[in-house]
């Protein structure tokens, strides 16, 4: 090998789409401006899923310290992960930890107000289907009573994150994230009227 | 009625995507630090997960992190990790007349701790490569431990930590070795990068990169000191074999600040050409070499030493464009080579100390990393391919002949070395 610095920043320019993200931030080790493209992959990804959790405004100054932050640590990406998606989240849910109150407020005033902040630019279809059912404000109101890691849990796999991929956003074992996930699900379950679609019968007397 | 988790899917994806308007400042604020950082350079040296630091302290310094528990003879002679905390013994291959003892086991098994980013330290027995219970040595997740210490009884091992968002406060974590239980952490300064205990173990230094100080830890007493200013932002630290004098190198303006380990004060700045983000002392205290990428590729990387009696910098050394890649550096027993790696053209510089001249290059098909010499001075080990998307492989060096051995294959991306100590007699 020689010169591998030099190819890294010479093709930094070139086929940049090409690839997945872990080649994309190892190039971004020589060649900074190719965490750009990383940015025009996912933010709009982690955008939601943080307006879902603390606002949308909230979520204009967390989307940029989400992907600040990544872009100052990614000397510590494993390369291994070839979807970035994960470690992303990873840092976008430990910022939104740190605004745990106002997460918990966020959620509150939906469940009693009924109106979702985050939701409100989409009238469509889904929201009708939830708002129809009534079950936006229970849902929210259990949200905010779960704790923070049941929360991470359960958002980041509504978000459409997988076990693994939750596991490694949070960093924690897969087992601990399907124990979470188990928990925080019977208590959103049980506030939204203790009904068990996957065991029928179960509350019936 | 649907279930909870389809509701909870329904509730995420009722939120629209944000629009291009509000992406669009974050876009600049990333933009900028870019720019900033592609305009400095100097900003980072690229690591790997676990390792750079590790590595700074288990190869330039040569006192091995999990070595010294240690007192007997070495069957595993090198440990490679990966990225991922991936860990490979890797046995001497030239048993012939040699020492060593390969293909025994361990009188006092030793124990490695691979550090990462989940806010846990991984104890491993080298014997049997098995790892222990990870240790939890802090309460978010996030926690990125860089580097690691341990006090020359090896009772104690210390771990530097910081945030995973960076530029927060850092810690120090003593962890207890025969109970593997992490004591009470040591608040440190703004965005720790590197630290090293005096040859005593009595003190350590912490670099606190982003406050521009040095802090001291008394280790009796497991307490933070007042910390030493240094200014700029520091990164490597080498401290003399004597225990007198730590080195503080910065990584912007070219300058190393000596510290009096006897009264914890800044001497004077040694001025050199360049800032650094890597040194080692030689064995026997005569010399620094501190490392230089170059600032762009018109320059050529260099070796920058500086002689301890007058702590002056003494003529560089060129060793071929390095920028923006990696150097690294180790120092054989004797103290009469230094094996310089350059990343960037594959080749190991050789340099004579005694005479500070470089030895023809040693050219290595595969990359030049990390470097580690056996104790006996004869092997030099070299990471090659510890770039991204590389099979690992380890490069033996004969260092009576500079000739290159046959290739040793590790496991996935290997970014630190570490070579177990001479037996003690």
């Amino acid at each position: 090998m020689t010169n591998t610095g030099r190819q890294a920043a010479n093709a930094a320019n070139a086929d940049l789409d090409a690839g997945d993200d872990a080649a994309l931030i190892a190039r971004s080790l020589h060649a900074p401006e190719c965490f750009g493209v990383l940015f025009d992959r996912h933010a709009p990804a982690i955008g939601r899923y943080i307006a879902r959790r603390l606002g949308p405004d909230a979520a204009d100054d967390l989307v940029a310290e989400t992907f600040l932050a990544a872009f100052r640590r990614r000397d510590h990406y494993d390369l291994t992960h070839g979807d970035a998606r994960p470690w992303l989240y990873g840092i976008a849910t430990r910022l939104i930890g740190r605004h745990r109150r106002q997460e918990v407020r966020f959620f509150r005033a939906i469940a009693r107000t009924g109106v979702d902040p985050a939701a409100e630019a989409v009238t469509g279809q889904v929201i009708d289907r939830i708002a129809a059912q009534g079950a936006r404000r229970e849902l929210a109101a259990a949200l905010a009573r779960l704790s923070q890691d049941q929360r991470d849990v359960l958002l980041l796999v509504a978000s459409g994150l997988g076990y693994e991929e939750t596991a490694l956003a949070l960093a924690v074992p897969a087992r601990t994230v399907s124990s979470r996930l188990v928990r925080a699900r019977r208590k959103v379950r049980e506030a939204l009227g203790g009904q068990d679609p996957t065991r029928p019968g179960e509350d019936a007397p | 009625m649907i279930g909870e988790m389809e509701q909870l899917e329904q509730l995420c994806a009722a939120v629209p995507s944000p629009d291009r308007q509000r992406l669009t400042a974050a876009r600049a604020q990333l933009s900028t630090a870019i720019r900033r950082e592609t305009a400095g350079h100097a900003a980072r040296r690229p690591r790997l997960a676990v390792s750079l630091a590790l590595r700074h302290r288990w190869l330039s310094r040569r006192r091995l992190g999990w070595a010294a528990p240690l007192a007997a003879a070495a069957a595993v002679t090198g440990v490679i990790l990966g990225s991922q905390g991936v860990f490979s013994p890797v046995h001497h291959p030239v048993p012939s007349s040699s020492t060593h003892d390969p293909g025994l086991g361990l009188a006092h098994p030793a124990t490695a701790y691979v550090a990462g980013q989940s806010g846990t330290v991984t104890p491993i027995l080298t014997a049997t490569g098995t790892a222990l219970k990870p240790i939890r040595i802090g309460k978010e997740y996030g926690q990125i431990s860089s580097a690691i210490v341990f006090r020359p009884d090896g009772k104690t091992a210390y771990v530097l930590s910081s945030t995973v968002l960076g530029g927060g406060s850092g810690t120090v974590t003593p962890i207890r070795t025969a109970t593997n239980t992490a004591l009470k952490p040591i608040a440190v300064g703004q965005d720790p990068r590197a630290l090293a205990i005096t040859p005593d173990g009595t003190t350590i230094y912490v670099t606190n990169y982003q406050s521009g100080t040095v802090t001291p830890i008394r280790t009796a007493t497991n307490t933070a000191l007042a910390p030493i200013r240094v200014g700029g932002n520091p990164w490597a630290i080498a401290i003399a074999p004597d225990g007198k004098t730590a080195y503080v190198a910065d990584t912007q303006s070219g300058t190393v600040t000596p510290i009096r380990t006897a009264t914890n004060t800044a001497l004077t700045p040694i001025r050199v050409p360049a800032g650094s983000f890597s040194m080692a002392i030689t064995p026997d205290g005569r010399t620094i070499y501190v490392l230089d990428l170059g600032s762009s590729q018109a320059q050529e990387g260099m070796v920058i030493p500086i002689g301890t009696a007058t702590n002056t910098a003494l003529r560089s050394i060129p060793i071929g464009h390095a920028w923006p890649s990696t150097m690294n550096i180790a120092i054989t027993p004797d103290s009469r080579t230094a094996y310089v790696a350059n990343a960037s053209t594959g080749t190991i510089t050789p340099i004579r100390t005694a005479t500070d001249t470089a030895l023809p290059r040693i050219r290595l098909a595969d990359g030049a990393g990390p470097i580690a010499i056996t104790p006996d001075g004869r092997t030099a080990y070299v990471i090659a391919g510890s770039g991204p998307g590389r099979t690992g492989t380890v490069i033996p060096i004969r260092t009576a002949t500079n000739q290159v051995l046959r290739a040793i294959t590790v496991s996935n991306l290997p970014s630190v070395i570490a070579i177990t100590p001479a037996p003690r007699r």
